[in-house]
């Protein structure tokens, strides 16, 4: 969707950095004595020809950027195997809350598709219609739109929760996705036409299968509302 | 720089290796979080998008059951309140058609729900919560296509089936 890779430029970006870096000794560079000569001595007249001096720094420079680079290589590699699963748990929760709400908008619709087929009328073909426009737009392509999200994976619409920003949840950037709300709103029309409930099975006295008791421990209650942070 | 300058000397392609390893791990850092970010977000979107369409398609069904919204209608004021067959709607509602009620069917569409219950399922990424979710999706795929067949609904879709496995890897 919206991520380019990034390693070939960066590490272009950084070789570039490295051989426009003026790697020339201070002034008073000790090796001065070293590698250099003496003021009167014969060879310290060489300074006058800038030609030969200049074959000498450009060695260092091709030193540098070798080891540099490699370096930068080996460093973003490990930084990477370190962050990637962390940022792909972060991704997962809010994409997971997303997911959800679009799921439900075409669970409805499939249900009152299906519901009407038989009767093949208008309102049939007006369903199928919506279920279709609706597998469309909430595509994980659709969802993911660059209109809707930075490159960085942060989104980009305005949240409708009023909430001071630290208390942000998945579930609010979950609800504000414009096409979570564009369907929303459609649906909210659909129920009300067909007489759906939303909520007529959390209304049943519940009777639930031993099996399905089992699994069902992990109640709101004790679910922590994932907070977001990044 | 140091007092001994040939420290510095033999040290020097350590020191560049350093200087660029130091640079390319914070840029890799921050690149690695964001590309797993965007997996991570398709990743959820598509596994829970699956759940979600199960619970409206449990809700629509359930709608249908003549015993269902009457057992529903007891615990609610407003629901009660709803004409239960089209004549005698005033409004523009128009109930969908009725399913014939089965007791086998009540059960069948109650599971479903309870298997893929909005706010029991947790979404986050660890070995615990992802084989719960995985679990429950599996059975309620297959609660699905039981319904789906015995209200004459099934169309040949295969749902994905993943393999068992823990917290999502990237």
């Amino acid at each position: 969707m919206h991520m380019a890779p990034r390693d070939s430029r960066d590490e272009d970006l950084m070789i570039q950095m490295i051989s426009t870096a003026d790697p020339a000794p201070p002034a008073d560079d000790p090796l001065d004595d070293v590698f250099g000569s003496d003021a009167g001595s014969p060879a310290f007249e060489s300074e006058d020809r800038p030609e030969a001096r200049e074959s000498h720094p450009s060695d260092v420079r091709r030193l540098q950027t070798e080891h540099a680079t490699s370096g930068y290589r080996e460093g973003i590699a490990a930084a990477k195997a370190k962050s990637i699963q962390a940022g792909f748990d972060e991704g997962f929760g809010l994409g997971a809350n997303v997911g959800l709400k679009a799921g439900q908008v075409i669970g409805f619709l499939e249900g009152i598709t299906d519901a009407l087929r038989a009767g093949n009328d208008d309102d049939f073909l007006h369903a199928q219609q919506l279920l279709e426009d609706a597998r469309k737009d909430l595509s994980t392509e659709g969802i993911f739109n660059e209109r809707y999200w930075e490159t960085d994976g942060t989104w980009k619409y305005e949240l409708q929760a009023h909430r001071p920003e630290s208390d942000i949840l998945f579930e609010d950037v979950a609800a504000a996705h414009p096409l979570i709300v564009k369907w929303n709103g459609i649906i909210d029309s659909q129920l009300a036409k067909w007489a759906i409930h939303r909520q007529i099975l959390d209304l049943i006295p519940e009777t639930p299968t031993p099996a399905v008791l089992e699994k069902k421990e992990v109640k709101v209650e004790q679910q922590p509302r994932e907070k977001l942070d990044w | 720089m140091a007092s001994d300058p040939f420290d510095d000397v033999l040290n020097l392609e350590d020191q560049y290796y350093d200087q660029g390893y130091q640079q390319g791990y914070d840029d890799g850092y921050q690149a690695g979080k964001i590309e797993g970010r965007s997996v991570g977000l398709k990743t959820g979107y598509e596994k829970f998008l699956e759940a979600g369409r199960m619970q409206g398609k449990a809700i629509v069904w359930a709608n249908r059951i003549s015993n269902l919204r009457a057992a529903a209608a007891e615990n609610s004021a407003e629901l009660k309140s709803q004409p239960q067959d089209a004549s005698a709607a005033a409004t523009d509602r128009r109930p969908l058609p009725a399913l014939p009620g089965n007791p086998r069917l009540e059960k069948n569409v109650t599971s479903l729900y309870a298997l893929v219950e909005p706010g029991t399922l947790s979404t986050e990424n660890n070995d615990e919560a992802v084989n719960d979710f995985d679990d429950r999706v599996k059975r309620a795929q297959g609660k699905l296509k039981i319904v789906e067949r015995s209200v004459g609904e099934d169309r040949e879709k295969d749902a994905p089936q993943s393999p068992r496995q823990g917290r999502n890897e990237i």
